[in-house]
């Protein structure tokens, strides 16, 4: 071997490791950050009742203020190929911002809740509102929540109880700061 | 002409420099980034514990911070997080004469003085030695409650005033470091944790189970029913498998029946309803069926679900071959109090009273103010 060989083999090998190192290099400097890699957040909140899958939603630009009383945008699909019937509770519950030295917020307060019977065909998706008829408390933190009426699928802890939709009547943040 | 081999075997051999760097590389980041399991509620001896501290809170805290320091050992480090060094000073007078040592973090933002909830202490990897602060996604009500939008950070405060002893992380998950009961081989997650996440951040419990399994390389029970408060005010794990669980029939025994004493200790009197005994007897079914010897603790919820007299809400340490738990008391409550240290006594304890009279009206005791951060 010719020293004029070695010579190529050790600039070559260089470059040829320089290149690679530069381009992996920033994924190991960004890498010792401390996230965690778990599962993204789910942007829509589903409740499964058998076939029937719930969505929910407020009104496109809706905030809220002590005393009004929301409607909400259900959205039911049956995913199934049998018609199927599915028995649901909607409860709106409400937490006032507890004391700022409390170590956590107060308990749950049921505002208002409602039985819900849907019946769809296979495949069908049906578009409803539900008022709720029941003024809200202020400066408080609201969550809809949606939970299985039906005795087969109460005692089934991962439809027990979705929160769909959270939303606050807090007025006096800024005070607070 | 120069033939084609040297160039290609030049290729080879920088391919192969670069992947061996790359592995080392790549070994070493998997270490720094690696954790053990989380910390044991009742294992070892107590050698770096957190506490938070505001001036407006002084005259919740300061009460339980006296009573609890003064029987700390030398060989403690008590890091606390304070906004500023006023602040840190302030509890460094309060607090006297003492024979831990006080470290300030400052963090220079709104926070509570609430510890436990912030974080999971989790114990460094095999051969490391670097204590990894799991802090949940994010405060309940945070956006409505600046405190809380503080307290986010403090988990990554104390990883940057540490340095290399503690790692900060952030889950993906939402919970309240409270709402978890570890000891050196389960950990116990509330049903509110499962609440704040199903269809939020994981489709169902299985996946919530697996990354707690994952995470915490603990057996995971997820309780199907429990009151709605954290762990720490209704069970504790106290070893050899055995777990205290409250029993207000039992704190009945001993809370005053007079409404209008019974009213000054507690919001609306004690909450002996049926239905709040079927949720701490619930945890007491669930303990035994996870392998648990249950032994009942007297305590009194408030009907408000929110302030109790527990007796549970301790922190326990090893001290050589000694058992030793700090309980809380509360002035008034006399007769419970007596009963709560009988039934740690009867397990081997050393009692030692902390007075959390000063706390309890705002939803919290000892544990629920002191995070453990190492054993």
């Amino acid at each position: 071997m010719k020293a004029e060989h070695i010579k190529t083999i050790c600039t070559t090998a260089a470059a040829t490791a320089a290149i690679v190192l530069a381009g992996f290099w920033p994924a190991f400097l960004n890498g010792a950050d401390d996230g965690n890699a778990v599962t993204p957040s789910i942007k829509t909140p589903k409740f499964v009742s058998g076939t029937v899958e719930f969505t929910v939603a407020l009104p496109e630009g809706s905030s809220f203020k002590a005393g009004d009383e929301p409607a909400f945008d259900f959205v039911a699909v049956n995913t199934g190929d049998q018609p199927a019937t599915a028995a649901v509770e909607a409860v709106m519950m409400s937490t006032t911002i507890p004391s700022r030295m409390s170590r956590s917020g107060a308990s749950q307060a049921i505002v208002w809740h409602e039985p819900l019977t849907v019946s769809l065909g296979p495949h069908e998706a049906k578009t409803f509102a539900k008022e709720t008829h029941a003024g809200l408390p202020g400066n408080s933190k609201v969550n809809f929540y949606l939970h299985s009426a039906s005795e087969a699928f109460r005692s089934v802890r991962d439809v027990g109880v979705v929160s769909m939709v959270e939303f606050s009547t807090a007025t006096d943040v800024q005070t607070r700061r | 002409m120069t033939p084609r081999w040297p160039r290609l075997a030049g290729i080879a051999l920088g391919l192969g420099v670069a992947g061996i760097v790359l592995l080392i590389l790549g070994n070493a980041r998997i270490r720094a980034m690696s954790s053990g399991p989380i910390l044991s509620e009742h294992d070892g001896h107590i050698r770096e514990l957190v506490i938070q501290y505001i001036p407006e809170a002084r005259d919740i805290v300061l009460p339980v911070y006296r009573d609890f320091l003064k029987w700390q050992d030398p060989d403690v480090t008590v890091d606390v997080v304070a906004p500023d060094r006023a602040a840190f000073d302030e509890l460094a007078a309060a607090v006297g004469s003492i024979r831990c040592t006080l470290r300030p973090i400052l963090v220079h933002h709104s926070m509570t003085s609430w510890s436990r909830d912030r974080w999971l202490a989790l114990n460094p990897p095999p051969g490391g030695d670097s204590i990894t602060l799991w802090s949940p996604r994010g405060e309940a009500a945070s956006d409505l409650w600046p405190e809380r939008a503080g307290d986010e950070q403090i988990g990554t405060d104390l990883s940057k005033e540490l340095g290399h002893a503690v790692r900060a992380k952030r889950s993906s998950l939402f919970f309240d470091g409270g709402d978890f009961l570890a000891d050196n081989d389960t950990v116990f997650v509330m049903p509110r944790v499962l609440n704040r996440n199903i269809q939020q951040t994981v489709k169902n419990s299985t996946e919530l189970i697996a990354i707690f399994s994952r995470e915490l390389q603990r057996r995971v029970v997820l309780l199907n029913e429990a009151p709605d408060h954290h762990a720490g005010m209704f069970m504790a794990s106290v070893g050899d498998h055995v777990m205290l669980v409250g029993d207000p029939e039992l704190g009945r025994k001993y809370f005053p029946p007079s409404p209008v004493e019974a009213k000054s200790l507690l919001p609306g009197g004690g909450d002996f309803s049926v239905e709040t005994q079927h949720q701490f007897d619930a945890v007491a079914a669930q303990s035994e069926a996870a392998g648990y010897r249950v032994v009942r603790m007297p305590v009194v919820p408030a009907p408000d679900g929110r302030t109790f007299l527990t007796y549970v809400n301790s922190i326990i340490d090893e001290q050589d071959a000694k058992r030793v738990v700090y309980v809380p008391f509360y002035h008034g409550a006399d007769s419970l109090n007596a009963a709560a240290r009988k039934v740690w006594e009867d397990l081997g304890y050393t009692v030692r009273p902390v007075d959390c009279t000063s706390s309890y009206r705002y939803f919290g005791a000892l544990h629920c103010l002191v995070n453990i951060l190492r054993r």
